[in-house]
């Protein structure tokens, strides 16, 4: 049989023309003599018709006739290269092969040149390529001149199409290398990979399907070079790919499938614990309702025939009450409609509802997550206006409740405070819980990787702080602040301009903290010595200090203000009276804004060009900025001429 | 006696103010000289006593530094510039494509400091890019000539004092470029 479906794969059935479906007809009736008259009359309307071609190259092949098969390709190809080429290739490999008897009707050009007569084409168009092929045609030749047919076997047939020829396996080269020889005048015999010897001397190669080939390289491709097709036919008009064969290349194809589909799932099934879990609780529902419905049968049964008022229920009511039950006893929904009440029952409940609490538990956590996740990652529901000027804390300490009870305090500054911590949700969700104003985010990860900085939008946060992370320590153990150091370095190298502060316990930890360029570095206890050594000599400060940095005093905190538009560019000494007339606040200096230090700017267009280059090559190679972030420094309590202007800040005593 | 002429060698910066006839004076003690591209003609560090006269042809001027490379640091030959002549241009296109920028006058001096030092140092390489056609004009030479007639000496010694003065204001920027650069870094 002519395939024909790589013709008709991109047609739909208004499309196809007359000639088309009667051609079609004949194919599928596996009446090659009139299909290939009906190709021969469509040929003669249409000369350039490339699919008529193709398909009257198909069928001479299928007959045998592959001079005359190669001489439709060759037409094809002149006329459409990329439509004609691949067949035309399978053709010039192909050996010689038996002509089939309709090949002898008078309508019916047997041999190139007749073919080509007919085409009104020259023969010089066909090109053989090898000897094989041309020997094949002076064959046909000599058999359309000799009144005598050539001899063709009488033995029941087993007619061998090929299509061949890649480097290949063993046993594909097999056939191939069987059916190269040209020596055998008509009938060339093979012998297929799946057949003894004895029987398939009697076999001849008949021709093969290009479009077979097509279709079996396009299928398995991925999971085996198909290097050859083998049809047989039987003799008895069904042609079959050799059992063996086919049967190994499906075993392949759906192998590499299951392997494939497999591979997905333990991937995810060991990167996503949703997944994971989700799968566990799933079998374990399985489980209990198959064990359930298949022990206590009886008592499930009556249950439903109870329910629903029958003397006998059905089983598939009976298997869907025990998924009920077990459902609602593993998620520890716990409806109560349905209780064990015999002691396997119970055993049974007490089983799974063990095994089951852990996974449940998980689960739970594995999907808040999830979730959490999806909102910081761009998720449907994010509101990304929202991650604009808000606050970083990376790291778990003590010092982070207080610290968000004073940002809860300051209506001032934006309420959106992302943690990024490793601590379990459950401690620092007892400590955020009584903010009102914060909308607070715990991001349970680990804040050095630049992807978890990312999800936070850190580039958009008016401050990033990081603390000494006593996330999974015991109270005895000191946090590791070199995750500190590392973290600053990958936010500044994420987001050079944003605000980092760090906060360390180890005061020699502060140059490092400069090298990796923190804006600000606060260390604990560093004051300590002095407030302790100030109830000495200095008693009542350490008392004042106290009160003015307590969140919870009403009054006498240190606050830093804006200046009014009409300070700006006036001295010191009137700005301080502005405050105190105004507003009864005392003026202790100012938080400065200053800029920070360009190098490119300060060597401007002086000396060589040359060295100017070099020196801004050699800092960024070596990761060196050419500038420097700006500043605040503080100003406390400067001359009465000291000018103000938008970069200050007023500190007032309120 | 050089094939170049009075008027080519007035073409050149230091040698501008002076007359036909003095430069037909220098042409006299000049001794021609050809480059292949790529060819050396000064080494940094060396010392020399001659001044080159190009008259056609394009030349690269680089210097020897140590640079900071991936694997650490590694001597490099940075390109500075390079002069090209116009009366007449190259005679072939450059042997590379200049990585720097390309200043073209009519003809050009370089090593003019030997016309004043008995052994001035060579602060940077110079290599022909194209086929070169130049002069070489040697200290004692030139002395002669200025002894000879105190007027030839004037304009030439003030056109390298010029060159000498822009050379030091520059290298004085570059000092405190490098320093601003070097205490930049220790910052960070």
């Amino acid at each position: 049989m002519v395939s024909t479906e790589a013709e008709a794969a991109d047609e739909t059935d208004a499309s196809i023309p007359p000639w088309l479906q009667q051609v079609r007809l004949y194919l599928a009736a596996d009446d090659l003599h009139n299909a290939v008259v009906c190709l021969l009359a469509e040929l003669a309307r249409a000369a350039d018709n490339v699919q008529a071609l193709h398909l009257l190259g198909n069928c001479y092949l299928a007959g045998g006739a592959g001079d005359c098969a190669h001489l439709c390709y060759s037409l094809a190809d002149n006329i459409s290269p990329q439509a004609g080429g691949p067949r035309l290739r399978l053709a010039e490999r192909q050996a010689p092969v038996a002509r089939a008897a309709w090949l002898q009707a008078a309508e019916v050009p047997a041999d190139a040149a007749a073919l080509a007569r007919q085409l009104g084409r020259s023969a010089a168009t066909m090109q053989p390529v090898d000897g094989a092929l041309a020997e094949a045609a002076d064959d046909a030749a000599k058999a359309v001149a000799d009144p005598l047919p050539a001899p063709v076997s009488k033995e029941p047939e087993q007619k061998v199409t090929t299509a061949a020829p890649d480097p290949a396996p063993a046993a594909a080269t097999q056939v191939a290398t069987a059916a190269a020889p040209a020596a055998l005048p008509i009938a060339n015999r093979i012998v297929p990979v799946d057949s003894p010897p004895a029987e398939l001397d009697a076999a001849m190669v008949h021709g093969f399907d290009v479009d077979l080939f097509s279709n079996f390289r396009e299928t398995f491709l991925p999971v085996a070079k198909v290097v050859a097709v083998v049809q047989v036919d039987t003799g008895e008009g069904d042609r079959i790919i050799p059992r063996k064969w086919r049967n190994w290349l499906l075993w392949r194809f759906y192998r590499h499938h299951t392997l494939a589909m497999w591979r997905s799932f333990s991937s995810a099934y060991s990167t996503n614990d949703f997944v994971k879990y989700g799968l566990w609780a799933v079998l374990l529902i399985v489980a209990s309702s198959l064990i359930q419905f298949t022990i206590q049968y009886d008592l499930f049964a009556g249950d439903v025939a109870s329910d629903l008022g029958v003397e006998e229920a059905a089983w598939y009511d009976t298997l869907l009450h025990t998924i009920w039950y077990s459902t609602v006893t593993i998620t520890t929904v716990g409806y109560g409609d349905v209780s064990p009440t015999s002691n396997l029952g119970k055993i049974f409940g007490i089983i799974f509802m063990i095994l089951n609490f852990g996974v449940i538990t998980v689960l739970s956590g594995t999907v808040a997550s999830v979730l959490v996740a999806a909102r910081l990652t761009g998720g449907a529901t994010v509101d990304e206006d929202k991650y604009k000027a808000h606050t970083i804390i990376c790291g778990w300490n003590q010092f982070v409740q207080p610290l968000l009870k004073i940002v809860d305090a300051d209506t001032s500054v934006s309420p959106v405070v992302i943690l990024i911590n490793e601590t379990s949700e459950d401690i620092v969700g007892r400590a955020i819980h009584t903010f009102k104003r914060l909308d607070v985010m715990h991001v349970k990860d680990n804040y050095t990787r630049e992807e978890v900085l990312k999800k936070a939008f850190m580039e958009r946060a008016a401050t990033v702080i990081f603390v000494p992370d006593s996330s999974g320590l015991l109270p005895t153990e000191s946090p590791d602040e070199q995750k500190t150091i590392l973290a600053v370095l990958t936010a500044k190298g994420l987001a050079p301009t944003v605000n980092v502060v760090a906060h360390t316990t180890d005061p020699e930890n502060v140059p490092h903290l400069q090298r990796a360029a923190a804006n600000e570095i606060v260390v604990t206890d560093a004051y300590t010595a002095n407030l302790l050594a100030n109830h000495i000599v200095n008693p009542g400060m350490p008392q004042f200090v106290n009160h003015v940095f307590d969140p919870t005093s009403q009054n006498g905190r240190i606050k830093a203000l804006e200046l009014p538009q009409e300070m700006l560019g006036e001295t010191h000494r009137k700005v301080f009276a502005y405050y105190k007339l105004s507003h009864n606040q005392l003026l202790l200096g100012y938080a400065v804004r200053v800029s920070g230090f360009d190098l490119g700017a300060a060597m401007g267009e002086s000396g060589s060009s040359f060295i100017r280059d070099m020196i801004n090559e050699q800092l960024e190679q070596s990761g060196v900025s050419l500038s420097t972030d700006e500043k605040v420094v503080v100003q406390v309590n400067p001359d009465d001429s000291y000018v103000v202007d938008s970069k200050h800040r007023a500190l007032v005593l309120d | 006696m050089s094939h170049f002429t009075a008027e080519q060698v007035k073409k050149i910066n230091h040698f501008r103010s002076l007359t036909v006839e003095q430069c037909e004076r220098i042409t006299k003690v000049l001794e021609d000289h050809e480059a292949r591209p790529g060819e050396q003609l000064l080494a940094e560090g060396d010392f020399g006593d001659t001044m080159l006269l190009v008259f056609q042809g394009q030349i690269e001027v680089t210097k020897n530094i140590s640079v900071r490379t991936p694997t650490g640091l590694a001597k490099s030959r940075r390109a500075i510039i390079r002069l090209e002549t116009t009366d007449p241009p190259p005679s072939a296109p450059p042997l590379t494509a200049p990585k720097t920028f390309v200043v073209k006058v009519p003809a050009f001096g370089i090593g003019e400091f030997a016309l004043v030092l008995e052994k001035a140092i060579r602060t940077a390489n110079v290599n022909a890019t194209t086929p070169l056609s130049y002069g070489i004009l040697k200290l004692a030479d030139f002395a002669k000539l200025v002894e000879d007639d105190g007027t030839i000496g004037g304009p030439v010694y003030y056109e390298v004092a010029k060159a000498a003065v822009t050379s030091l204001a520059q290298a004085s920027a570059d000092i405190s470029n490098l320093t601003q650069a070097f205490f930049f870094s220790l910052s960070r």
